[in-house]
């Protein structure tokens, strides 16, 4: 700007109003100068040699350049033919060019062939207003990038351009096929049918299913379609209130425990069905289900429940009548022990009286004869006795304690030694192993076989009776072994019976029950009795008893 | 003459009741027995008819009671015989043929004074019949009449 307003005012007659004309521009430069000062002018235009001149001030579009520059979408200025008149570095790391090579380049050139036409169409669409596409570059290595192309013209505003900002779709497109796979994978699943798969609406309507889940209730595809498929409709009444639980349950935590009912079909079949809800999230309280048919299953429980059942009461009838049976052996029992002992007391008794009062009319003859008929009438009251000991032996509940064997077994030896008199009886006990058993029963059965040892042992000088006993993890085992006169092996297998004897009376008393007593003791506690001997040889008794509780071994009849 | 029967036998079996009688007669215990042959009648020597006047009972020394009789079985005449305060102190023997262990639990559980089992072999059968009744009779002291 010169100087030479003085000059001027001083050739021209209106000086005044030069002067206000020079202090109205002065007031001008001023405002302007003002402007530039608070920033709020960027560039000045100026007529210069080659056509219009434009001066920017660094540091007023600084950070607008800034911006352009660094923001991670492509910024581009076109020509309104698509011509690239700027883009930032973005832009030209998306096509895969050099800056300088994007610049002055038509923008057609970085999109894929068959999106040629659209770039066109969509220049056109700028003129107009905002314009979008989604269209795929080409870069210089021959990849392709996904990208969002947003224009708009700047004409408006009086200048001859439109500017773009590119958005790489690249990572987009990635998720989106990732998702879409995922999609897939489901889709397969809930397609193969493997279980029932449906989203039911809040309200109660199906909205979708798969084709397991309509073969499971009885309907078609297209009745799902219209709606007409409620859960509530295909729950029996009985299940409502279940399921109104379930659905309190899933609004409270979004999920429910899985869990069984029934359908109703509507030709009134009904179907079991094991089911697991979740409400989908970022959903209207859409439910997710699981459905599997356990109709097979729940009907092998059912027939399995009515066979447990019919066996329980088959075996509470079995009981009863074995009770029943038991009851009325032990009646039987209780007559024998009555009935049958009074006739033979009868009968002893009034020989006897007969042998007193008419002995001398009897002679030798007749009184012995009184007296064989005397004898065999004890003989019977004893079998009867002995009948009735068997009877009662091992019947009823064993009480298993622990029991001192050998501690029993010298008391049991004890009260025998009395009635075996004068003679030399020496009992040895070894270190015996406690047993599991009821304990009187076990006192039973070492009366018996104390008592055969002391019995069958009469003939020596010096009786020797030995008890020893060894145990393990199953159970513990004793024998009682005497220096008796023993018995022939060939009979071993007659020694547990009932009345059986290897001895004649006249060798040694007894009737032949004491060792089938002990037998069915044993045989009570699932345990086994053995014995082995020579003739002449002594006896070994053996008895083993199982150390936990073992079912008991029915005796052979 | 009821007034002096020290001795009420209780037995439907009359050899039973034979051999006790001609047991007891040859310890001169017999002289004061009286036989009946079921429970009823036992209830009813002893009891009256349940006609009045009510007190009139008889109270033998010693009841021997056999289990299994007619009508009115022993258990049953021996739980009158110890529910009712008048009879209560009266001994009961109970002589049967049964080893039962139940007849003996609930004979004792009833209050029965002693219980013994009737031997096959009559020595055996003799000798307890005799011991009884010398021991209840003789041996043993009770109280009178309540």
């Amino acid at each position: 700007m010169k100087r030479r307003p003085a000059a001027r005012a001083g050739r021209d007659p209106s000086a005044r109003d030069q002067i206000a004309a020079l202090r109205a521009r002065v007031a001008e430069a001023d405002e302007l100068l003002g402007a530039f000062q608070r920033g709020d002018v960027d560039a000045v235009v100026r007529p210069g040699t080659a056509g219009l001149q434009i001066f920017t001030l660094k540091g007023a579009d600084q950070a607008y350049r800034e911006m352009v520059e660094t923001m991670s979408e492509g910024a581009v200025t076109l020509s309104p033919e698509g011509m690239v008149l700027y883009c930032n570095q973005r832009f030209a790391d998306l096509v895969g060019h050099k800056l300088e090579q994007v610049i002055g380049a038509p923008l057609g050139r970085f999109s894929a062939a068959a999106d040629g036409a659209a770039i066109v169409a969509l220049l056109q669409r700028a003129q107009a207003g905002p314009a979008r596409e989604s269209l795929t570059l080409q870069r210089a290595d021959g990849a392709r990038v996904p990208v969002y192309l947003a224009l708009r013209s700047l004409a408006e505003r009086g200048v001859p351009a439109i500017v773009g900002v590119v958005t790489d779709l690249s990572e987009l497109r990635r998720a989106e096929a990732a998702r879409e796979r995922e999609h897939a994978r489901l889709r397969t699943f809930i397609d193969a049918n493997i279980v029932g798969v449906i989203i039911v609406a809040a309200d109660g309507a199906i909205l979708e299913a798969n084709d397991y889940y309509l073969r499971l209730v009885g309907c078609n595809r297209e009745e799902l379609l219209q709606g007409r498929v409620d859960w509530r409709a295909l729950t029996p009444a009985q299940w409502l209130p279940a399921d109104e639980n379930t659905l309190r349950e899933l609004r409270e935590s979004g999920r429910c425990a899985p869990y069984e009912k029934e359908y109703q079909r509507r030709d009134g079949s009904r179907v079991w069905v094991y089911l697991a809800d979740a409400v989908l999230p970022d959903s209207s309280g859409e439910i997710a289900a699981f459905a599997v048919d356990i109709t097979d299953r729940k009907h092998g429980e059912a027939a399995l429940r009515d066979l447990n059942a019919t066996l329980e009461r088959r075996v509470a009838q079995r009981t009863a009548e074995l009770e029943a049976a038991n009851k009325e052996l032990e009646g039987f029992a209780y007559s024998v022990s009555h009935d049958l002992r009074a006739p033979l007391r009868a009968v002893d008794s009034f020989s006897k009286i007969v042998v007193d009062d008419y002995a001398d009319k009897l002679g030798a003859e007749g009184q012995r004869l009184l007296g064989t008929i005397r004898r065999n009438a004890q003989t019977m009251g004893r079998l009867i006795d002995d009948i009735l000991a068997f009877s009662r032996a091992g019947r009823g509940e064993l009480s298993r304690v622990e029991v001192d064997v050998a501690a029993l077994a010298r008391e049991v030896f004890a009260e025998l030694l009395p009635a075996a008199g004068q003679r030399r009886i020496e009992l040895c006990v070894g270190a015996l192993p406690p047993a599991q058993a009821d304990r009187a029963m076990l006192r039973q059965v070492l009366v018996n076989l104390l008592s055969n040892a002391i019995k069958f042992t009469t003939p020596r000088d010096a009786a020797r009776i030995e008890l020893s006993g060894a145990g393990d993890g199953d159970g513990v085992e004793y024998a009682v072994r005497d220096n008796g006169v023993g018995f022939d092996p060939a009979y071993a297998h007659k020694l547990f019976g009932v009345f059986q004897r290897l001895h004649t009376a006249d060798e040694f008393p007894g009737t032949g029950i004491g060792l089938a007593i002990v037998k069915r003791i044993i045989d009570k506690h699932g345990g086994r009795v053995w014995a082995e001997s020579q003739p002449g040889h002594g006896a070994t008794f053996h008895f083993a008893l199982p150390l936990a509780a073992a079912p008991p071994v029915t005796e052979p009849a | 003459m009821k007034g002096q029967v020290e001795i009420l036998l209780v037995e439907d079996n009359p050899d039973d009741a034979e051999l006790t009688l001609r047991t007891l007669k040859k310890h001169n215990l017999g002289n004061h027995v009286e036989w009946v042959k079921d429970g009823a009648e036992a209830l009813r020597f002893i009891f009256g008819n349940g006609q009045p006047p009510v007190g009139d009972i008889h109270t033998p020394r010693l009841v021997l009671l056999d289990l299994r009789l007619p009508k009115v079985d022993g258990l049953e005449v021996l739980q009158r015989l110890k529910a009712d305060a008048r009879t209560r102190v009266i001994p009961v023997v109970v002589l049967t043929s049964s080893t039962q262990e139940q007849d003996l639990q609930r004979c004792y559980e009833l209050g029965a004074n002693s219980y013994v089992s009737k031997p096959v072999q009559f020595e055996e059968f003799a000798d307890k019949v005799a011991q009884l009744g010398l021991y209840w009779l003789l041996v043993n002291k009770a109280p009178g009449p309540a």
